[in-house]
C-alpha cells in the first residue's frame, strides 16, 4: 500500500523532465566544478605571482554565485549573504513610495536630480502631480513624465530641489536565468512606520520585454526596483500571477533606450489584456487533421475565402497537424498580422493570405 | 416585493463579490499597513502583449519545478549543514493522520512547541521525529497572545533546540526552515526588522455601495455582525452616529477600531430603521479560508496571521502546515519559530527572545509543583 510520504509529497508537481535534466546535468556539473577549481587555482596563482598574495575567500566564493549558479556550500552562501547585507542599506535608501491621484505604488530614484523609475500603471498619465515618499520619511513633490504602456514602464521626476541618494542603472541585456537578485518596494501600500520590504530570489526567465523572478511581489510593490548583486537596478516590478513564482518585472534597458521620450513626457504603447490573433473557424472533431467545420460569418477566415471542409496544413512557416496546432499557431500571432495559410481543398494544395482579427466580444 | 428586489440586487452584485472579498481584507487591516484593494487588482489585471509568450507553459510549474529557482534542491542542499542540529529538534505534527503543523523540541522531557491554532482543533495528535519515529502528543499549555502551544510526548531523552542568544538577525540574513530530512523545506531572507503585527477589529461582512448606500451583501457566519443580527440587504446609514454613504466610508471607520470595541450601527431594513450594536471580533476568528482574495495572493495563508507582539518578517515560501517549527540562520542558530504564513510575500517568525523565557517559566513551574509533591 502506498504510504503518504510527506517529504516526497511536498515536492509533488516537479515535472519529471526537470528531474531527469538534473541527472543528465550532473556530469556537466562535475565539469563545471572542475573548471571552477581550475580557475580558482589559476586566480590564486596569478594573484600570488603578481605579489598581491591576498586571497579573499569571500570574493572567490561569490564569483560563481554571481554568475547565477546555486551556492555549493555554506561558504558560498555566507559570501552571498555578506553581499546582500552590504547592499541592503543603499538599495532601501533609493526605494521610494509614490502616490499619483488615488493610485499608489513604489519607485526607485536613479539620478541625483531626482528621476524616479516606476510602472506605467502607477504613473497613470503624464504631467500629473505626484508625491514621492522617501525611505527616511520625507515626502517630496514630483510630476509624472512619459510612459511606455506596452512594457509598463513609467517615469516620475521629483520637482523639489535637492541631491537625491540614488541607485545606478544596470544592464538588463545580459541577464541569465539563475542570476540572484533582490527586490524592494512597499507591499500593501506605503506605511511610514515601515522601511521598504526586502525580498530575495533568482531570475527564472529573461526576455527583452520582461523578467520573471521568484522574488514575491504584491499590490503596492508595482514600480519598485529589482536589483542585481552589484546593487544596480535591472528591473521594475509590474505584475504577478497566482503562483508564487510568477513575478514579472520590466527590464531596465528599455527605460535607458527611450530615456529622451520618457523624460519629454511621451506616451506610447497599449496596455491591456493579452491580444491574440483570431481566425474565425470551428473544429471538425470527426478527424485528427485541422479540418474546418464552419467558418464564422464575417470573420477573417470568411473574408479570406476559407471554407468548411478545408484542411489547414501550414500557418506561415509552421506545419499544422491538428486543430490544436492551428489554435496554438494563430494564438501566437496578433490581430492585424498577415499570414499565408496553406490548405488542402478537394485534394488540391492552395495558399491563402489572411489578415487576422481579434475575437469579437461575447454577449453576456 | 422588496424581498425580491433585494434578491435581485444581490444576484447582480455576485460578479463583484470577489473584489469585495478583498475589501474585507482591507477593512480588517490597520489603515496604515494595508490599504488599497485597488493595488492588488491593478497589479494582477495588468498584462502586456508579450505575457502569453513569457508565461506559456510555465504557469503550471510549482515552485520547486524551477531548475534555477531559489528553492531548487541544489540551493537547499547548500543549506543542509546549517540545519544539521535543528532538524533533529524538528517534528511534524499530525492530527488524525493529516500533517497540520511543524513543532520544535524545547525540552528533554518531551516538550514540543507549536502553533496553537493549528494543533488545538479536535483530533488525535501525533509527532513524527527526524528518525521517523512517531509518538502521540497532547496539548499541555497555551499562550494565545503568541498563538503558541506546548505539547507533551512521552520521552525523556529528546534533544532540544539551542535558542539564539544574540541579537535578532538583521535584514538581509539568509534563513532556512528545517524539515525532518537533510534539506530544508524552503529558504528565504529576513525582509524587515522585528515589528508588531497589530490585531484588528472586524465585523465580518461583505459590502457594496448600492444606490441606497453601503449595503451588506454577505454576513460571515458567527462573526461579530452575525451575532449582532445584521443581515444581507441591510443598508448601513450611520456608524457611531456618523452618517455614511459608501462602503469605503464604513470600511474606513471600522478599520480604526480594535477587537472588542462596540460599534453602533444605524441600518435600514425593509423601510424600517434599526439601531444595532456589534462587538468587533478578531480578524483571525473569521474563517476566510475560502474567500477569493487569497487566491489573489498566491497560496494558502495561516488562519491566524495577525495579532503577534513581535514578529520577524521573512520571504520564505511556506504553507500553513509548515509553521510551528524552528527557523535557522547560516550558523545554525535557531533564531525563532515560524508562526504564520502571512501574505503572498511574507512569513512570520517569532524571535527566540519572545519564546524562551515563557518556556523556562513553564518548566520551572512544573518542577516546583513536582518538588512540592
Amino acid at each position: 500500500m502506498a504510504r503518504f510520504d510527506y517529504d516526497k509529497d511536498y515536492g509533488r508537481g516537479i515535472p519529471a523532465a526537470i528531474e531527469k535534466d538534473e541527472k543528465q546535468r550532473s556530469s556537466m556539473q562535475h565539469l563545471a566544478i572542475t573548471t571552477r577549481w581550475m580557475f580558482v587555482a589559476l586566480a590564486i596563482f596569478l594573484v600570488s605571482s603578481t605579489g598581491l598574495a591576498q586571497e579573499d575567500p569571500t570574493t572567490t566564493s561569490l564569483a560563481r554565485v554571481k554568475n547565477g549558479k546555486a551556492p555549493a556550500d555554506l561558504e558560498e552562501l555566507r559570501a552571498l549573504q555578506a553581499k546582500i547585507k552590504e547592499l541592503t542599506d543603499e538599495i532601501l535608501t533609493s526605494t521610494v513610495a509614490v502616490q499619483v491621484g488615488r493610485a499608489n505604488g513604489s519607485g526607485v530614484i536613479v539620478s541625483e536630480d531626482g528621476y524616479v523609475l516606476t510602472a506605467a500603471h502607477v504613473a497613470g498619465a503624464p504631467h500629473r502631480s505626484a508625491l514621492v515618499f522617501l525611505s527616511d520619511g520625507r515626502i517630496k513633490r514630483g510630476i509624472t513624465l512619459g510612459m511606455n504602456q506596452e512594457l509598463d514602464a513609467g517615469l516620475i521626476k521629483i520637482t523639489e530641489p535637492g541631491d537625491w541618494s540614488h541607485a545606478e542603472l544596470g544592464d538588463s541585456s545580459n541577464i541569465k536565468p539563475g542570476q540572484w537578485c533582490l527586490a524592494t518596494g512597499h507591499p500593501g501600500g506605503y506605511d511610514r512606520d515601515r522601511l521598504p520590504v526586502l525580498r530575495w530570489g533568482r531570475i527564472l526567465k529573461a526576455e527583452k520585454s520582461a523578467l520573471l523572478t521568484d522574488c514575491t511581489l504584491v499590490g503596492g510593490d508595482s514600480g519598485g526596483p529589482l536589483f542585481d548583486l552589484d546593487g544596480k537596478v535591472i528591473g521594475i516590478h509590474s505584475r504577478i500571477g497566482k503562483n508564487l513564482t510568477i513575478n514579472v518585472h520590466v527590464p531596465v534597458d528599455p527605460f535607458r533606450d527611450s530615456w529622451t521620450r520618457l523624460a519629454k513626457g511621451e506616451v506610447w504603447g497599449l496596455l491591456g489584456p493579452p491580444q491574440r490573433g483570431w481566425l474565425g473557424v470551428t473544429e471538425d472533431s470527426t478527424t485528427d487533421e485541422a479540418r474546418i467545420a464552419r467558418v464564422v460569418e464575417g470573420s477573417p477566415a470568411d473574408l479570406a475565402g476559407l471554407r468548411s471542409g478545408d484542411v489547414i496544413l501550414r500557418v506561415g512557416e509552421n506545419e499544422v497537424k491538428s486543430f490544436n496546432d492551428l489554435q496554438n499557431e494563430i494564438g501566437r500571432l496578433l490581430p492585424e498580422d498577415e499570414i499565408v495559410i496553406q490548405i488542402r481543398r478537394d485534394g488540391e494544395i492552395e495558399q491563402i493570405s489572411v489578415k487576422l482579427g481579434s475575437r469579437p466580444r461575447r454577449r453576456t | 416585493m422588496l424581498g425580491y428586489r433585494r434578491f435581485l440586487a444581490i444576484a447582480l452584485t455576485a460578479a463583484t463579490t470577489a473584489l469585495v472579498g478583498i475589501a474585507i481584507h482591507r477593512a480588517c487591516e490597520p489603515e496604515s499597513r494595508f490599504n488599497p484593494l485597488r493595488l492588488v487588482q491593478r497589479h494582477t489585471s495588468v498584462q502586456t502583449r508579450d505575457d502569453a509568450a513569457l508565461l506559456s507553459g510555465w504557469l503550471e510549474k510549482v515552485d520547486n519545478g524551477w531548475e534555477v529557482g531559489k528553492n531548487h534542491q541544489k540551493v537547499k542542499s547548500a543549506f543542509s549543514e546549517a540545519i544539521t542540529d535543528a532538524r533533529l529538534a524538528t517534528v511534524r505534527i499530525f492530527r488524525d493522520g493529516k500533517p497540520v503543523a511543524m513543532g520544535t523540541v524545547v525540552h528533554t522531557s518531551g516538550l514540543i512547541l507549536s502553533k496553537a491554532s493549528e494543533v488545538t482543533k479536535p483530533g488525535r495528535l501525533s509527532c513524527q521525529f527526524s528518525n521517523r519515529a512517531r509518538k502521540t502528543a497532547k496539548v499541555v499549555e497555551l499562550r494565545p497572545s503568541h498563538d503558541l502551544a506546548l505539547l507533551q510526548v512521552r520521552a525523556d531523552d529528546l534533544k532540544p533546540v539551542q535558542w539564539n542568544q544574540g541579537d535578532d538577525p538583521g535584514v538581509g540574513t539568509l534563513l532556512a526552515t528545517p524539515s525532518l530530512g537533510r534539506e530544508p523545506l524552503a529558504v528565504g531572507v529576513v525582509s524587515l526588522a522585528p515589528q508588531n503585527v497589530a490585531n484588528d477589529g472586524v465585523l465580518g461582512i461583505r459590502l457594496r455601495t448600492s444606490r441606497f448606500g453601503a449595503m451588506i451583501i454577505d454576513v460571515v457566519p458567527s462573526s461579530a455582525a452575525d451575532k449582532a443580527g445584521l443581515q444581507d440587504g441591510d443598508i448601513v446609514i450611520k456608524v457611531n452616529d456618523q452618517s455614511i454613504q459608501t462602503s469605503d466610508e464604513l470600511v474606513e471607520i471600522i478599520g480604526k477600531q480594535l477587537p472588542g470595541d462596540d460599534v453602533r450601527l444605524a441600518v435600514t431594513r425593509d423601510n424600517t430603521n434599526l439601531e444595532i450594536t456589534a462587538k468587533l471580533g478578531h480578524r483571525a476568528d473569521l474563517d476566510l479560508e475560502n474567500s477569493d482574495f487569497q487566491s489573489f495572493l498566491g497560496g494558502d495563508l495561516s488562519v491566524r496571521r495577525t495579532g503577534f507582539p513581535t514578529v520577524l518578517q521573512h520571504d520564505t515560501f511556506l504553507l500553513p502546515q509548515h509553521c510551528g517549527g524552528p527557523i535557522v540562520d547560516l550558523d545554525g542558530r535557531v533564531v525563532g519559530i515560524n508562526i504564520a504564513r502571512a501574505e503572498r510575500i511574507a512569513s512570520y517568525a517569532l524571535p527566540a527572545k519572545e519564546i524562551q523565557p515563557w518556556i523556562e517559566q513553564y518548566v520551572n513551574d512544573i518542577q516546583e509543583v513536582a518538588q512540592r509533591r
